[in-house]
């Protein structure tokens, strides 16, 4: 419930603020430049720490009599006022070593003004400034819900900054960016409400340093020269701000000395300060809030605001790049009422995408003339016809209920009815509770009068379409239909031909591939190709090497598609559709254990190839002859010394036939070790050698660790076929 | 022939002549008050001896659409519209200060005339006579002139 507060809170700030911040982040951005280029001039000096004020001074006064006052601004530029021979006042930047001329004041370009007021006012004054100033405080109540949703959605703090897997949507890149960028973001918005509130609110004005009780002694006493005032002995420059010279050479007149955090006026009588005044705690806050918005003091500094304006922007379009994702998607089209309905999906998703799930279901349905009706678990009520609840949920951060699922359970609680159920959760093994929302419902769905499962509960990660597909298969072996569940729609991707192998002597080739989606394939994705001869789709299993698609296919004597496939020539192209597969993805494991057989060796050479360093890998790889592993033989030498073991059998050989569950067997230290280490075991190549490698696996682990092979089922991924 | 010529050098130097004797430099320091808000626009001006304008000496302030919010000042640089050429400087802020050139005619002193500082702060307030007092020889001495308005106080030196 809190959670959803945090969520609605945040979407709803970010939309109405939203065209503000966008239009101080582009001039913020705009706007951060200007301290890093200030601070790279030349009237720029760095060790004002090192120069004694008195010495500064002297220098000063050597050159330019007539001075009349000094600045240092916060770029640690110095420059002077002074009268020229013609009466005019004269303004310039000096050197304080030498207390010469070095610049003339150019006066501040037309750009950073414009940027300036449009950041500070959008040029409508005290109004602008308020809606500015009222933009900030906004800008801190997402930066503080968004960091309450991070939470969420990780579960602790220390989670947040684990690694993430890049999945490449709108979601993963609005909380990588927001994770790193919290910090300063938080500063910026809360720096920039505090100049606004101090504006409008407080108005801080420092205490009044001429408000003293002045002696009128105006009996002539001596004027002190300048290096006799014991008050600039202590300073170093860069302690100031300004320096007012006494306007005439008499004992009322007094030099005006504005330090960073107080202000002094020097009697020219007895060189001491007659008047004090510090900086309120209201005026240092003001201070520092403007350093710290506009950068002024550090270069370092101007570059993060820099950076994280330009992450703003970028905020805030994969922000309504989310939002309306999960919109469009779920609104789930209905041709048929609610209470007409025989079969009821119930969708519970984060993103949206689960509901893709649920509309390919409700098609196969509907093909089969049945009446059906898609919903979120939120509009969960009593459905009068309903004889199947199907609920297919994914799971929020820690376990939680996504977004349009959270009054689900509730509902259920008080709503009578009468029907049977079936639950498929989405979630990923790489988060800890996965599918524990999924887990949940099934278990209160389970104790609820008047329901009954349908099927056992079952899971999908990462999106495993077989997984899917397996569950659709159970649901129509209960009741008794033909579901067939249409593939996902895909964009064909074209693909050109770079190399070909000849066949070797198992009438296996290599084929490696360019294509312009290089950056969204990962090796374990997998390529659909889809023949016209037959218009049957065929998967092959991608190794990325080299930045190009590498497949490893047996040709079939009687094969429509290896066929094709093996009399393409070089510089053709082809279409066909690349399916992600997370689920068969190389992970941040340390250890991993690759077995194949035949072609199945393909998805694992990319891996190896992409793999760091710091990874203990072992190859387990079964093929007929000694020959055979020619056609592999230069994928592997140039990653040999990331590979730890690489164990080789071979079939069809005169002595010493073995298979590759054999080589498994004689090395049980191995696959404990991996095990036991938080390790994958991963599988690609025949079904047969799928279950003749897990019947050893079991083996090792009944033998030596007293336990078996379920208990490991998630660190042991296949692929097989 | 001659004589005109002798007649127009006459002349010229006369002018000349009257030209750097009309007016005498002096420096002026205006010290603001610790006011908040914008720069404070300031114009000093000669008024006879019944109040009236007679001539604008210096205005703070260059940018002369709020010239009418300096009301009365404004009714008579509207009307004569005489030129502000090398006259004019920056806004002066709240808590600082700034020094001036102004050029007086010794013509002027001690006679009854008066020097008058008119500020005016963009959303707060306009002073008419922020500072208004006769001129004299005195005055011209680094005298402390004290401010009601935005203004605390104002030296004026020979220079």
């Amino acid at each position: 419930m809190l959670q959803k507060v945090w969520r609605l809170s945040h979407l709803a700030l970010a939309l109405i603020a939203g065209i503000f911040i966008l239009l101080a982040s582009i001039t913020g951005l705009a706007l951060a430049t200007e301290p890093v280029i200030e601070h790279s001039k030349a009237t720029s000096f760095h060790h004002l720490d090192e120069l004694d004020l008195e010495t500064a001074l002297l220098n000063i006064k050597a050159e330019h009599p007539e001075v009349i006052s000094i600045h240092r601004n916060a770029y640690n530029q110095i420059s002077i006022e002074t009268i020229d021979e013609n009466f005019e006042s004269q303004s310039f930047y000096i050197n304080p070593f030498t207390g010469k001329k070095i610049a003339n004041i150019s006066e501040r370009s037309a750009i950073y003004e414009f940027n300036t007021v449009l950041h500070r006012s959008l040029f409508l004054k005290s109004t602008g400034r308020f809606i500015i100033g009222l933009t900030a405080i906004f800008l801190i109540l997402i930066v503080i819900s968004g960091f309450a949703l991070l939470l969420k959605r990780y579960g602790s703090f220390r989670k947040i900054f684990s690694k993430e897997k890049y999945d490449g949507t709108a979601a993963y890149w609005h909380s990588l960016a927001s994770k790193y960028f919290l910090i300063p973001l938080f500063i910026i918005a809360i720096s920039g409400a505090y100049l606004s509130v101090d504006r409008f609110l407080i108005e801080s004005q420092p205490q009044d340093i001429w408000d003293f009780e002045q002696n009128e002694n105006t009996a002539e006493t001596e004027i002190l020269e300048l290096e006799n005032i014991n008050t600039f002995d202590n300073f170093k420059v860069s302690e100031i701000l300004q320096i007012d010279f006494p306007f005439a050479a008499s004992p009322d007149e007094y030099f005006y000395v504005k330090l960073v955090n107080a202000e002094l006026l020097v009697s020219q009588v007895s060189g001491q300060a007659i008047n004090r005044v510090s900086e309120t705690p209201a005026l240092k806050t003001k201070r520092w809030s403007f350093h710290l918005h506009t950068g002024d003091f550090s270069w370092l500094w101007s570059i993060i605001l820099g950076l994280s304006s330009l992450v703003l922007v970028g905020l805030f379009i994969s922000g309504i790049l989310i939002w309306l994702k999960r919109i469009i998607k779920s609104k789930a089209k209905n041709k048929c009422p609610k209470d007409e309905a025989e079969i009821v999906i119930l969708v519970g998703s984060e993103t949206g995408s689960t509901f893709g799930y649920a509309s390919r279901l409700a098609e196969a349905f509907i093909k089969l003339k049945k009446k059906v009706y898609v919903a979120s678990l939120n509009q969960y009520s009593k459905f009068e016809s309903a004889q199947h609840l199907l609920i297919l949920s994914s799971t929020y951060g820690d376990g939680e209920a996504p977004y349009n699922a959270s009054q689900f359970l509730q509902k259920l609680k008080n709503i009578n009815q009468k029907a049977h159920y079936s639950v498929l959760g989405f979630g990923s093994t790489d988060y800890p509770k996965f599918c524990a929302f999924a887990e949940k419902v099934n278990q209160e769905l389970h104790k609820k009068e008047g329901l009954q499962a349908l099927t056992a509960y079952a899971t999908v990660n990462k999106n495993n379409e077989s997984e899917f597909i397996n569950w659709t298969s159970e649901l129509s072996r209960a009741l008794d239909l033909n579901l067939e569940i249409q593939p996902p729609k895909e964009a064909q991707t074209t693909l050109k031909i770079k190399e070909i192998s000849c066949l070797n002597c198992d009438q296996n080739f290599t084929l490696c591939l360019k294509t312009k989606k290089i950056n969204n394939i990962q090796s374990g994705d997998l390529l659909a190709i889809t023949p016209k001869a037959d218009g049957r789709e065929r998967l092959y299993s991608i190794a990325k090497v080299d930045n190009k698609v590498l497949l490893s296919v047996k040709k079939h004597d009687m094969g429509i598609c290896s066929t094709y496939l093996s009399q393409l020539e070089k510089n053709k192209t082809f279409k066909a559709k690349i399916r992600k597969h997370p689920s068969f993805h190389l992970g941040n494991k340390k250890n991993v254990i690759f077995i194949a057989n035949g072609t199945g060796i393909a998805p694992f050479l990319g891996m190896i190839d992409e793999a760091k360093t710091e990874k203990e890998m072992h190859v387990f790889f079964g093929l007929r002859k000694p020959e055979s592993f020619e056609l592999y033989k230069d994928y592997f030498n140039r990653n040999q010394s990331k590979i730890k073991s690489l164990n080789l059998a071979y079939s069809r050989q005169e002595q010493n036939s073995q298979y590759v569950q054999h080589l498994i067997a004689q090395h049980p230290e191995t696959i404990i070790k991996c095990l036991q280490n938080d390790g994958c075991i991963m599988l690609c190549g025949s079904l047969a050698m799928e279950k003749e490698v897990k019947k050893e696996i079991d083996k090792i682990l009944k033998a030596k660790l007293l336990t078996n092979i379920n208990n490991y089922s998630l660190q042991i991924i296949c692929d097989c076929y | 022939m001659k004589k005109a010529i002798f007649l127009f050098v006459g002349i010229l130097t006369l002018m000349s002549f009257t030209n750097i004797k009309s007016t005498d430099p002096y420096k002026c320091l205006i010290q603001m008050k610790n006011y908040s808000g914008e720069g404070a626009y300031i114009v000093i001006s000669l008024l006879d001896e019944n109040d009236e304008y007679l001539k604008t000496i210096h205005v703070r302030g260059e940018d002369d659409e709020w010239y009418h919010d300096i009301s009365e000042w404004w009714n008579f640089q509207g009307k004569n519209k005489a030129s502000l050429d090398g006259i004019t400087g920056a806004t002066i802020s709240g808590g600082s200060r700034a020094v001036t050139s102004l050029e007086i005619n010794p013509d002027w002193i001690g006679k009854n005339y008066s020097l008058r500082f008119e500020t005016a702060v963009e959303d707060k307030a306009y002073h008419l006579d922020d500072i208004k007092i006769k001129l004299t020889q005195e005055l011209l001495k680094g005298q402390t002139l004290k401010g009601s308005g935005f203004i605390r106080f104002v030296k004026i030196l020979a220079q």
